[in-house]
């Protein structure tokens, strides 16, 4: 049985901007899909390539990092850094075989509100046009033959 | 002026920094709210007993050019005066209360025809000079001008007050006169809907439009004429009028709060207004602590409504300086000195110049120091850094437990 793929995405946000847009977003009732899951970081700085990986480790399908536009970043420079952070690991990702795109830096203000959930369907879709991560595959397959 | 004048009043050094030569704001061009309140009195008196106050430091002519610190201990460099001279303020908190602009945008001839005016100048002409408005015998006000539409999509929220306030105005002076307000919707909300009730009884017609059917204003020799539709007639009328009132409203003051915002690093929302840390649960902090917000630089209000939230920065303030020490929380990045190999990446890396190599030749963070970003935690190649309540193990175990149910 296949049963619909529905795309595991997490996002880490910035307590500054993306996380506020997303609380925005809640308050002016815009719906984004299910499928993001937020973890709250203090700047995109913070973000290390360990954390991403873990992710896709688990099972994620995709992983993006949300941060405040270029030049509005509260700690200066967290999120120039944390672009180029996101960018060595989808280098990393081809190497190991896997989209380079599953990995994604997005930018907004804190009172973009619509910005995120835009990027959020965005993303989704994105991801399930990807299909499913193969590691989320060979998880489910070795829990089959486990279970099995 | 009013969240300045109660920290003063409990004991408080104020520093009051006004980018015009006076104080007053947009206030001091009202001449009366829709409830009767002298503004004018008011705000004279406000104004003398901020100058005259002993706690309170009004800068004008001043423009804020620098700043750094910490909240509680925040240095801003200001230029004031017509000579522009420098100054630096030590300051625990601040509060910002730019408020916005009056928008006046070019619509149905405002700035064209000296018979189209804004509520703003209505206001002024009622009181300095009642005999025009004695003589004129139909008036037409439109609603929501610049106000509501693509560009500024906020509700004024003060200018159907306004339109009613001098509605009830001229027709107290000229009970004869017709005036005809067009309008998408009244929102006289609260207590104000009384004055709205008045005014209908007074005879005063309300004409809804929609806003792909606007009314146009035709200027002739002997008077304006306004073309509307009535939606619920639906049918089109043809208004002759002495003059037309336009309601507009706010608008934000996009350039002072994205210089504001990029020099404090406070948020602000799609609209250029200022904002706040919740729109619900701290509706005056912003979201970097020590930053308060008052008036129409978060939103439009009215002159009661900015008061009050005057006096709710005012409070909120307090509650941080009244205190000897400021908790800045536990936030801040700890070094392992025993995994440090004294690479200097975590040196670079900071944004604030925190970590130094210390005399056992290991990274050090000052914790009072630290603004807990986290960068050099992420950039650190030993792992030598944690940011306590981001640590690693910490943000790990929260996405271990986000695939739990898959794996
Ligand atoms: C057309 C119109 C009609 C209105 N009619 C009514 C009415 O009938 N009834 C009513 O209750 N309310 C009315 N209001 C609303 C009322 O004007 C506002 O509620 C009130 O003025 C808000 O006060 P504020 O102190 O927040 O802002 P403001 O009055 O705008 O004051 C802000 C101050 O900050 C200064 N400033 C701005 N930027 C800087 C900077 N970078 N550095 C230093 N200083 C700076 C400005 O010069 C100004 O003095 C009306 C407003 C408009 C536009
Ligand atoms: S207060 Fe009235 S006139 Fe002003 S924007 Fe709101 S609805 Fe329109
Ligand atoms: S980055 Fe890490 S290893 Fe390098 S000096 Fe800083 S704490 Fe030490
Ligand atoms: S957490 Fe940020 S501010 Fe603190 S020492 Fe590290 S890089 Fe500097």
């Amino acid at each position: 049985m296949t049963d619909a793929f529905e795309p595991e995405i997490v996002a880490f946000c910035c307590h500054y901007c993306a996380y506020t847009a997303a609380d925005m977003a809640g308050s002016k009732r815009i719906s984004y899909p299910p499928n993001v899951k937020i973890i709250r970081v203090p700047c995109t700085g913070k973000v290390d390539a360990i954390h991403i990986m873990r992710a896709f480790e688990k099972g994620a399908d995709g992983v993006y990092v949300a941060g405040c536009l270029e030049g509005d970043c509260h700690f200066k420079t967290g999120n120039i850094r944390a672009a180029h952070r996101v960018r060595r690991v989808q280098a990393l990702l081809e190497e190991i075989g896997m989209e380079g795109g599953r990995v994604e830096m997005i930018t907004m203000s804190a009172g973009m509100g619509e910005r995120f959930a835009q990027t959020a369907r965005e993303f989704t879709e994105k991801i399930r046009a990807l299909g499913p991560s193969p590691i989320r595959d060979a998880i489910r397959q070795s829990g089959r033959r486990a279970a099995g | 002026m009013n969240a300045a004048l109660l920290l003063a009043d409990q004991g408080h050094r104020v520093y009051l920094v006004e980018r015009e030569a006076r104080l007053g704001g947009i206030a001091a061009t009202v001449r009366t709210t829709l409830e009767g309140d002298d503004v004018g009195r008011y705000m004279s008196d406000l104004v003398e007993t901020v100058q005259s106050h002993q706690k309170i430091q009004v800068l004008t002519q001043a423009i804020i050019v620098d700043h750094k610190g910490m909240p509680g201990r925040f240095t801003t460099g200001i230029q004031t005066g017509p000579r522009m001279h420098y100054m630096q303020v030590e300051h625990g908190v601040t509060i910002l209360a730019t408020g916005a602009l009056a928008n006046r945008p070019a619509q149905y001839l405002l700035g064209e025809d000296d018979r189209v005016l804004t509520q703003l100048d209505m206001d002024a002409k009622i009181e300095d000079d009642p005999e025009s408005i004695r003589s004129m015998k139909q008036v037409v006000m439109i609603q929501c001008v610049g106000s509501r539409e693509p560009g500024n999509p906020n509700c004024s929220r003060i200018c159907c007050q306004s339109a009613i306030k001098n509605a009830l105005r001229m027709k107290a002076l000229n009970p004869d006169m017709q005036i005809y307000v067009l309008n998408r919707d009244i929102r006289t909300y609260g207590f104000q809907e009384d004055y709205y009730r008045e005014a209908r009884k007074q005879g005063v017609q309300f004409i809804r439009y929609e806003p792909d059917r606007r009314p146009a204003v035709r200027a002739l020799e002997n008077g304006l004429v306004v073309d509307a539709y009535d939606d619920i007639l639906g049918c089109r009328l043809e208004i002759s009028a002495d003059a037309v009132v336009l309601s507009t409203g706010l608008i934000a003051d996009d350039e002072t709060t994205e210089d504001l915002s990029m020099l404090f690093h406070v948020p602000r929302s799609d609209d250029s207004y200022f904002l706040e840390d919740h729109i619900k649960l701290r509706p005056t902090d912003m979201s970097v602590r020590g930053f308060f917000l008052a008036g129409t630089a978060h939103a439009p209000k009215s002159i009661r409504e900015s008061i009050a939230h005057g006096q709710s920065a005012a409070g909120r303030a307090m509650t941080m300086l009244a205190k000897h020490w400021i908790n800045l929380g536990a936030a801040v990045a700890r070094v392992d000195g025993a995994k440090c190999a004294a690479c200097l990446i975590c040196v670079r890396a900071c944004p604030y110049n925190v970590p130094f190599i210390n005399a056992e030749g290991y990274s050090e963070i000052d914790p009072a120091k630290c603004h807990g970003c986290g960068i050099c935690a992420a950039d650190c190649p030993a792992r030598a850094i944690q940011l306590m309540q981001y640590e690693d193990d910490q943000i790990l175990a929260k996405l271990d437990g986000l695939f739990e149910r898959m794996n």
